[in-house]
């Protein structure tokens, strides 16, 4: 082989392996980037040329440079890390609302409806007591007040979550038309594109954990994103998600064609759990509500029966004016009634003496299974609710932690495949080394033309 | 191109392949070192004709700088290379664990 020949080899094999020395280095700084993909050098035999009768090798070039890829694995695990966000943020806010319910520091609602039979239960031993009569007060208007703050605290927490989701709704956009922007990179870049297409399932990953996407790639190298059925990415165009609010309830759209279309019922990621969680939430207010208005029913028909120390017949035990959305946030025992505890209707009959008790024993007995929806006594209804707020915490816990398992097995599968391996990447730098060592000492050859060029002007 | 100007060009790429080496920037060393092989190429041919009597006074001072340049950039080049082979070498130091009390 000539020195020209062989120069021209060696330089196929410097520039071969500094690409592939780059791509290895760039693999070592990024093993702990997230995101990043392991790239590799695909080399390739240099067309070799004849001279003669013979063929000569005119050594390798850089075929492309990959990236450790696996597109059914990427798109489950962008599935998963959704269904994970899903369950964790439908979660985090269900754990609020029963705390709400459960708050250790004072008596359950339940407790407290005990508290309030057992005040008037207490009442019937001397029901012209006024000590007696005062406890019966108080403890109604604590259960009363306990109520409606409880309703009061869900609402809020409802208003809560629908600003998050504004705030979760904005970065979505932005994050549409990134993916949108990468897609357009992309394309520009016909091929060549291994940290931009890092870049994208960043951003793709993290959409998937807001709202729960899935994705598949175009043959030009873009990636189509979809919620559910409908398209949020195509090509370099992205597409915008809305939310409208009412009272307990968020309804999502997505815009196409300058119309609106629903998207409420494929919303996934953290998003789609708050959703979830809200109408949870919605739920226990209406069960509060409705117990509310029957206890309240209960109560005032009852009272109404009987006759104060004046002989007038009873008011309103409980009102509920219905000033929120939910009744049970304007729930409060009567003021009157707080405020003169003469006007108890205790009594049974307009002429009944001071100390008659008849109408007192009956509104107790309203206490009993059978009284509420669902066949319930009133302490059962509530303890019903509770086990319901309880049961879907602990089923959104157990779902957040089976999901952690799905994505960490999904994570660990992606690892394998597109992660860092600093033991091959110094097995690579190995390689690297003999190539240049081999290159460069083949390029010393030239010495041999310097020399006859200098014994030619000696 | 004639013997001077084929000359000047090679300490020009010389010089570039030794800045390239020392900064450890590959894609310069690379480029460098194809213009370089060209240039080999051409001279190679020239030299296949000889040098004419006229031009080889003034050729010999040029040739020594690019000969010395050429030497530069080889130590540069070998130390890159041991640094490699230093670096590959690298054990992870084992210490002893340290005594009770």
């Amino acid at each position: 082989m000539g020195i020209l020949s062989t120069l021209s080899s060696a330089r196929s094999g410097l520039n071969a392996a500094s690409v592939a020395l780059d791509a290895a280095s760039n693999n070592v700084s990024n093993a702990s980037t997230e995101g990043y993909s392991r790239r590799s050098v695909r080399l390739e035999n240099s067309d070799p040329i004849q001279i003669g009768s013979n063929w000569r090798g005119t050594g390798v070039s850089v075929a492309g440079v990959d990236r450790a890829y696996d597109v059914f694995v990427s798109r489950q695990l962008v599935a998963s890390t959704g269904d994970q966000a899903e369950a964790e943020s439908e979660y985090g806010v269900l754990y609020l609302s029963e705390s709400w319910f459960n708050d250790v520091e004072i008596d359950g609602l339940p407790t407290m409806l005990q508290g309030v039979y057992d005040s008037l239960t207490q009442a019937t031993q001397d029901p012209s007591d006024e000590s007696l009569r005062r406890e019966v007060a108080t403890s109604s208007n604590t259960f009363a007040t306990r109520v409606s703050s409880t309703a009061e605290s869900l609402v809020d927490l409802q208003d809560q979550v629908q600003d998050r989701m504004d705030g979760e709704l904005s970065e979505v956009n932005q994050r549409i038309q990134n993916i949108a922007d990468l897609n357009k990179a992309v394309i520009a870049s016909q091929g060549n594109a291994a940290d931009l297409l890092d870049q994208r399932d960043i951003q793709i990953s993290a959409l998937a954990e807001q709202i729960g996407v899935d994705f598949h790639l175009e043959e030009d190298g873009s990636a189509t994103v979809l919620l559910g059925g409908h398209t949020l990415v195509n090509g370099i165009e992205g597409r915008t998600l809305s939310v409208q609010h009412s009272a307990g309830e968020s309804s999502f759209f997505v815009s196409i064609d300058d119309g609106l279309t629903g998207v409420s019922g494929e919303m996934g990621g953290a998003v789609g759990g708050m959703s979830t969680a809200l109408d949870r939430i919605e739920g226990y207010l209406d069960d509060l509500d409705l117990f509310v208005e029957e206890l309240s029913t209960q109560f005032n028909d009852q009272h109404a029966l009987g006759f104060d120390a004046s002989g007038t017949a009873g008011q309103e035990w409980f009102q509920a004016a219905g000033g929120g959305s939910h009744l049970a946030e304007s729930f409060v025992f009567n003021q009157n009634l707080l405020d003169d505890m003469d006007l108890f209707a205790f009594a049974a009959n307009a002429s009944a003496s001071a100390g008659d008790g008849e109408n007192l024993r009956v509104m107790i007995e309203m206490e009993t299974d059978g009284a509420f929806t669902g066949s319930k006594s009133g302490e059962g209804a509530l303890l019903s609710l509770l086990s319901e707020v309880g049961e879907d915490a602990a089923s959104a816990l157990r779902s957040t932690e089976q999901q952690a398992v799905v994505l960490n097995d999904l994570q660990g599968l992606r690892d394998s495949i597109s992660g860092v391996d600093l033991d091959e990447e110094a097995a690579n730098l190995i390689e690297f080394q003999a190539s240049y060592q081999a290159a460069a000492k083949v390029l010393r050859v030239s010495g041999e033309l310097f020399d006859t060029l200098m014994d030619a002007v000696r | 191109m004639s013997y001077d100007s084929l000359v000047l060009r090679l300490i020009q790429v010389t010089d570039a392949q030794l800045v390239a080496a020392k900064a450890l920037d590959t894609l310069a060393l690379d480029q460098a070192t194809q213009d370089r092989a060209d240039l080999l190429f051409e001279l190679e041919v020239e030299l296949q004709e000889g040098v004419p009597e006229g031009e080889r006074l003034p050729l010999k001072p040029l040739v020594e700088q690019l000969l010395l340049l050429e030497r530069r950039v080889s130590a540069v080049i070998a130390l890159v290379n041991g640094s490699l082979d230093q670096v590959l070498s690298y054990d992870e130091p084992t210490y002893a664990p340290r005594r009770a009390g």
